[in-house]
């Protein structure tokens, strides 16, 4: 594959930073920095559980709301305003414009995350309590997050390739909370006497992206270890996930008629 | 319009902004003293049930739990200023709190003094027990836990006998 990709990606970077969209640090800030000092003045023992917790909820919640509304602008955006045409003129291929696309976006999270996991160390620190042993997962979570959100712009800028960015929106948070049920639609299947329903919970399981393997918020805000298994498996299923998408809409893509 | 005049406009909009803010806030306040004896009637729980709590939190319930905890605090804490306290809503708090966070053991510890005390607490040591043996369902390893079900029984039920061979 050409460097093609990256420029696409860098431009995208930085479209997104001229855009202001890191102004939500801002945001994040002030939040971690009300909680640090509040917190302990209206609940029992729970202050550092309180930072870790809303920390990466607000890192997750953050991250999903940048994936789903810049992911489904992403190919629509540049239709609309025509610039696709003149990049399309260049040599470079239509998946090699959606990859940096991807990469574009992706790098935007990942600058944005990196920036929240300080806050959030920082107010770790605030809240009194030198780092110990068991806040080595933390990054772990936080990595299980941009993992998530990999998925999520995929899916997004998926959508984004055939529909308008308020449907695109739509089902890419469909799928998400469809995903975060995953085990729950398996379970009524289980439940249900009639075969095919069971049979169709099982696909939905199997199909829908289960986001709920991501999350482990819960578990290192205790303290508890991820299994290194885990990680890689995870690692594993976000990587062949996004592969699939991305190649479903290079395929939606490459059939589009731009004219 | 002039160089002075364009000047002018942020500050007066400035002005506006402020003025209004300190009317809206004055509005509030004269409101929360007409609705402060009916608001603290009318607390009670939209949600009762801890596993569509669970559900509709998306996944964040370990932040929901702590959202919860703080309310059962807050709950028993400004109950405690009352002339007839009642302790109604802290079973059905603690049942959310300890379902969305199953390892929050402050909640299990503190939650059986609030739901045990007899003049500073809603006198249910029933329910604290049945708390606490959830949490050591829960969280096997937390011998803490152990040693406060031991209490309720010696000192709350009189129990002796269950907690020696417990």
């Amino acid at each position: 594959m050409s460097a093609m990709p990256g420029i696409v990606a860098i431009n995208t970077f930085r479209e997104a930073v001229r855009d202001r969209v890191l102004y939500n640090l801002v945001l994040f800030a002030l939040m971690m920095i009300g909680a640090a000092i509040l917190v302990g003045q209206i609940s029992i023992g729970i202050e550092r559980l309180v930072i870790v917790n809303l920390g990466l909820s607000a890192i997750s919640i953050f991250g999903l709301v940048m994936a789903i509304f810049i992911g489904v602008g992403l190919v629509y955006k540049e239709m609309e305003k025509r610039t696709l045409y003149t990049l399309l003129a260049k040599p470079i291929r239509r998946s090699e414009f959606l990859v940096g696309k991807y990469g574009g976006l992706l790098l935007t999270l990942v600058v944005n995350t990196s920036f929240m996991a300080l806050g959030l160390a920082a107010a770790l620190y605030y809240v009194g309590r030198p780092f110990v042993h068991a806040d080595a997962w933390i990054p772990v979570a936080i990595y299980f997050i941009l993992l998530q959100l990999a998925l999520v712009t995929a899916l997004a800028l998926f959508f984004s390739c055939f529909s308008s960015p308020m449907l695109s929106a739509l089902f890419t948070l469909g799928i998400y909370v469809t995903g975060v049920f995953g085990s729950d639609i398996r379970e009524f299947g289980e439940f249900a006497k009639s075969p095919p329903i069971k049979v169709a919970t099982r696909i939905v399981y199997y199909v829908v992206p289960n986001f709920h393997n991501f999350n482990v918020i819960g578990v290192v805000a205790h303290g508890e270890a991820i299994p290194v298994s885990l990680i890689w498996q995870n690692t594993l299923y976000a990587v062949l996930y996004v592969t699939l998408v991305l190649v479903a809409a290079s395929a939606v893509f490459a059939r589009r008629n731009l004219k | 319009m002039s160089r002075s005049a364009a000047n002018r406009v942020p500050w007066s909009a400035l002005v506006a902004i402020l003025l209004l803010f300190g009317a809206i806030a004055v509005l509030q306040s004269r409101i929360d003293a007409q609705t402060r004896d009916f608001a603290a009637q009318k607390q009670e729980l939209f949600l009762s049930s801890p596993t569509a709590i669970q559900k509709l939190s998306l996944g964040y319930d370990s932040l929901l739990g702590d959202i919860y905890w703080t309310r059962v605090v807050q709950y028993y804490g400004s109950r405690l200023n009352e002339s007839h306290r009642n302790f109604d809503l802290l079973w059905p708090l603690l049942n959310i709190t300890t379902t969305l966070d199953p390892k929050l053991i402050v909640a299990y510890r503190f939650g059986a003094i609030f739901l045990s005390e007899q003049d500073l607490g809603a006198d249910r040591t029933d329910l604290a027990v049945k708390l606490v043996q959830r949490g050591i369902q829960a969280n096997p390893d937390n011998w803490r836990l152990d040693g406060d079900l031991g209490f309720l029984y010696y000192w709350r039920l009189k129990d002796y006998p269950v907690r020696r061979h417990g």
